[in-house]
């Protein structure tokens, strides 16, 4: 058992790199909700559950131990935003918690890269699962600050559900632990049609065949444009970079005019819980420049 | 009365007027005989027959070795029969085929020269060797040798085994009233032999009576079964409990006895089924019977022609506001009667509980049962709108807005072949139903779409191709994929079925009105501890276990208790049928002679060794074994199935199953291992 209330941040890759304004809300959260976050030094690529798995799981495994080390030297839980990263590690960690002779051989490996050896003491979390089961609908209310009044789609993603054999987490066909989370914040879920398709971009798909996954993505938007709600609500960077980068793509190219502000649960969250609007760096992404949460603003206690 | 038929048999034998002792061999010796069989070709044509009698005639106590071209033939046993008679030959070893082919032809040879039949030891050189060793002689007859010298070994320490007669009761009990149950009474009670039936539900006729239409020939399953429900219902040797359940089960094969507990209606005989109480009663609830297509009163009758006919007392549904005591125009609403226990005596048990429909509910991408999914229901639920008393008038409605679906799509293996819910079996009737509703709808709406989704279609049989082929011929659209969910627009609310048609390839969005699984058939609820009290074995599928899936598909892992219908698996109404009238058959068998045989080849208890553990009462299968007042294991002679499993369980080797003893397989082991010290205790 890892220490309560504390957790090492797992960055990733995307997420530093290109969003730092959900790095940034994500800190915010956690420690207005009274977690300490921790930076894990040395920590590496998770590596991405589509790709580096299909080609050589055991050496997935090692790399992804290795990050979960770093986490057991610190004594602390890992929290992740992304599902790419929970995916890999929450995976590992669970397959290494139960096979003893997996944990050996991955042991073994990991001491050719220094002074690693898997022992199974943390857990990996999802900020997402943190938010709707530890703190809950029910705990977040005395946090709010500021509650809005927004129709969201939301995007579940892949990774954070499904193998629902080893997530555990919630129903992967009707889940509800977003819904249940943004409804205290003023926020509607906005059902749509084959909500919990892909969003084109996992496994590999748009970096090998950015057309098929701009057509997967295409069916996606048009099936959000039907009930047209104010917002797009995501729990991944890598969605959340698709949701961005795709609108403008099908926008320039496929003779659309979507521009639906696409905002992560660390950014909804953190501008509830205070956190100046221009800090949630909208004008930094491509859709949605000029949304502005404030003018839904319908309780505002204090700004923190 | 303790009998034996080996005394009998003695008494008979024409070898009764000289005993052994009488022409001078001694009894107490062993005498072996042994006979290797050619089986033509079989095995000489591999072993050299004639050296394996040669090296049998020099082991101890072997007093004649033979060999002889078909043992199994009429000269072959009289040769056996010969020397038994002039040799003194008082144990037999046949090296010939398998103990199951012909043990039992020997055994019966020398049963009949008055020995007793467990003193013949069979030898297989045929499958263990001759068939297996064809390329090299030389080893093989070598292989032989020691087989049969293992056997000589086996013979020499068997002992003589006793054959009991056992008395039985003369009545059976039946657990189940519905087609299974039904018909297995009948047959038993037509014997002349009291059957006690016993109903968990109030009223009997199970499953079959719920059903619109029976494949192949869309006849009413009702006009089939009601003969049967009122002749066994109006039988003079059947005595009917319906709201009644096993409460124990002591005793075993042959004399059993049955604590059984009845539930009270709440309402007498007298009822004239007039239907008053339930046309006044304030309280309306989903019809189990009718799968909630329909509602019923608090006081109520499952379904028209239901038997007994009597109303019936929810008792939990009740609100207690006296009503249908004040209406009743005969008084028979009696809301003080209390639940009965009733004791059974009987010599065999049939268990005929049926089975249920799956609850597609835990399968989340087909989102059965959840709120705003009303237009997809069960294969049952459609058979109950299209049945002749349903609240739609035998229209096919969707639940959300009665409207007729244009559009229908039944999908196939809901909670069969899928591993995911655990249940890999075929339940191997869906496609036949869905075939069947299918087809009746398409009757009814020549204009609607009717779709079955399927992984194989599967029905084969006499006149099951044919209708298959009719449903296609009438428009049924068969489609070859398993639907991986069904979604539903969230602005419009319309179904759609998702699959993958796997025979072109093309991945399909199906509309559909009205979505009908087609549920697998599990076991019932409450069949483990019914499994419990009767302790019989269950499968992994977790019906209950037949003996022997091919020889022995109605008895159950204990003596006395017969499976009739799909207790033991998922069956159709024609082979349930078949089914129930073998166990009938079976159950009738031992009490219509009166009595059972029984080898008491069983395990005896060295109690200076044993440690009261109870280990082997746990490994007991038929549960034959079981502590007695100072706290001993102790076995049950009849129930034994004489299968040793007590034996490796047992940590001191205290227990020992009669001619399996661990001295007596060690001696047989020792040749076959190379050789060895015999034991000579």
């Amino acid at each position: 058992m890892a220490r309560d209330m504390i957790f090492a941040f797992f960055l990733g890759c995307l997420m530093p790199n290109r969003y730092p304004q959900i790095e940034k809300a994500t800190k915010f959260v956690m420690e207005k909700l009274g977690y300490e976050i921790l930076e894990m030094e040395k920590a590496a690529c998770c590596p991405a559950p589509g790709v580096f798995r299909s080609f050589n799981k055991g050496d997935w495994m090692v790399h992804a131990a290795r990050n979960l080390c770093i986490a057991e030297k610190m004594d602390a839980d890992i929290l992740t935003v992304c599902n790419g990263c929970f995916g890999t590690l929450q995976e590992v960690n669970k397959h290494l918690k139960e096979d003893e002779n997996l944990r050996e051989q991955v042991n073994e490996k990991l001491k050719l890269l220094g002074d690693y050896e898997f022992k199974g003491t943390i857990e990996v979390r999802h900020m997402t699962e943190v938010l709707g089961w530890d703190i809950g609908s029910w705990g977040i209310e005395d946090h709010i600050v500021r509650k809005v009044d927004l129709r969201a789609s939301i995007h579940y993603g892949c990774h954070f559900l499904k193998p629902t054999t080893i997530r555990e987490l919630d129903s992967s066909e009707k889940p509800t632990i977003i819904e249940d989370f943004i409804e205290v914040l003023g926020v509607e879920a906005v059902p749509f049609n084959e909500q919990l398709t892909c969003c084109g971009a996992g496994g590999g798909v748009k970096a090998y065949d950015g057309n098929a996954s701009m057509k997967i993505f295409g069916e996606k938007m048009k099936n959000i444009d039907e009930v047209k709600p104010d917002i797009i609500l995501d729990i991944c960077p890598f969605c959340h970079l698709q949701f961005e980068t795709g609108q403008d793509y099908l926008n320039k190219n496929k003779g659309c005019n979507y521009d639906y502000p696409v905002i992560h649960i660390a950014q909804l969250t953190a501008y509830c819980l205070g956190m100046d609007a221009e800090s949630l760096g909208l004008q930094y992404q491509l859709m949605g420049k000029t949304f502005d949460f404030g003018a839904k603003v319908i309780k505002d206690k204090e700004a923190a | 009365m303790k009998m034996t038929v080996k005394d009998e048999k003695i008494k008979n034998s024409e070898l009764a007027e000289g005993s052994q002792e009488k022409m001078g061999f001694p009894e107490d010796e062993p005498r072996i005989g042994v006979y290797v069989c050619h089986c033509g070709h079989n095995i000489a044509g591999t072993v050299d027959v004639a050296e394996v009698a040669e090296s049998a005639s020099n082991l101890p106590n072997v007093v004649e070795a033979k060999h002889y071209m078909f043992m199994c033939s009429k000269p072959g046993v009289q040769l056996l029969k010969d020397d038994i008679k002039e040799k003194g030959v008082n144990r037999t070893v046949v090296a010939s085929c398998s103990k199951n082919q012909h043990g039992r032809t020997f055994a019966r040879t020398i049963e009949e020269m008055g020995l007793n039949k467990h003193l013949h030891q069979q030898v297989n050189v045929r499958e263990f060797c001759s068939w297996v060793h064809k390329k090299d002689k030389d080893k093989a007859t070598e292989k032989a040798k020691k087989l049969v010298e293992a056997g000589v070994n086996r013979a020499r320490k068997l002992e003589e085994v006793e054959t009991k007669k056992i008395p039985t009761t003369k009545a059976a009990l039946v657990i189940g009233a519905g087609i299974a149950g039904l018909r297995a009474t009948y047959d038993i009670a037509e014997l002349g032999i009291p059957v006690y039936l016993i109903e968990r539900n109030s009223t009997i006729g199970g499953h079959m009576t719920r059903l619109n239409k029976t494949f192949p020939t869309n006849e009413c399953p009702q006009c089939s079964i009601s003969p049967l429900t009122n002749g066994v219902a109006n039988h003079p040797l059947v005595e009917l409990y319906t709201n009644a359940q096993i409460k124990s089960v002591e005793g075993s094969m042959g004399n059993y006895e049955i604590e059984v507990e009845i539930k009270p209606r709440y309402v007498k005989d007298n009822c004239t089924s007039c239907g008053e109480c339930e046309v006044n009663c304030p309280v309306e609830v989903p019809s189990e019977w009718d799968k909630g297509m329909s509602t019923r009163g608090a006081i109520y009758k499952a379904y028209p022609q239901a038997i007994p006919a009597t109303y019936v007392r929810s008792k939990k549904d009740c609100i207690e506001c006296n009503t249908c005591i004040n209406i009743c125009p005969v008084q028979a609403v009696d809301f003080s009667q209390e639940p009965e226990t009733k004791t059974f005596k009987v010599g065999s048990i049939v268990v005929a509980a049926g089975y249920e429909e799956y609850d597609p509910t835990e399968i989340d991408a087909y989102h059965y049962g959840q709120e705003g999914y009303d237009d997809i229901i069960t294969q049952l639920q459609l058979e109950r709108m299209l049945g002749p008393t349903s609240m739609t008038g035998s229209e096919v409605m969707r639940p959300s807005d009665g409207k007729i679906p244009k559009k229908v799509v039944m999908i196939q293996c809901v909670g069969s072949r899928n591993e995911q819910v655990g249940n890999k079996y075929c339940t191997g009737v869906c496609c036949k139903f869905a075939t069947k509703n299918a087809g009746l709808v398409k009757d009814m709406y020549p204009d609607a779409d009717v779709t079955i989704c399927y992984i194989d279609m599967r029905t084969p049989g006499l006149n099951f191709e044919e209708y298959y082929k009719a449903a296609q011929e009438k428009g049924v659209r068969y489609i070859r994929g398993r639907p991986s969910e069904i979604l539903k627009d969230p602005i419009s609310g319309d179904l759609s079925v998702i699959v993958e048609d796997t025979l072109s390839q093309t991945p399909l969005k199906l509309k559909a009105d009205l979505v009908v699984l087609s549920a697998a058939m599990v076991p019932p609820e409450g069949i483990g501890p019914l499994g419990s009290k009767l302790k019989i074995l269950r499968s992994k599928e977790g019906f209950f276990k037949e003996f022997h899936i091919k020889m022995n598909p109605t008895a159950s892992s204990k003596g006395g208790i017969y499976l009739a219908g799909t207790i033991q698996g998922p069956k159709d109404i024609s082979e349930t049928v078949a089914h129930a009238g073998n166990a009938a058959a079976l159950a009738a068998q031992p009490l219509v002679k009166g009595y059972i045989e029984k080898e008491m080849l069983i395990p005896y208890i060295d109690y200076d060794l044993c440690m009261d553990c109870g280990m082997c009462i746990t490994a007991c299968n038929p549960a034959a074994i079981s502590m007695n007042e100072d706290g001993r294991p102790d076995v049950n002679e009849v129930a034994c199935k004489s299968c040793g499993i007590c034996m490796p369980a047992c940590p001191t080797g205290a227990i020992q199953l009669l001619n399996f003893r661990d001295d007596q397989l060690l001696d047989e082991i020792v040749p076959i291992a190379g050789g060895g010290v015999v034991c000579n205790e």
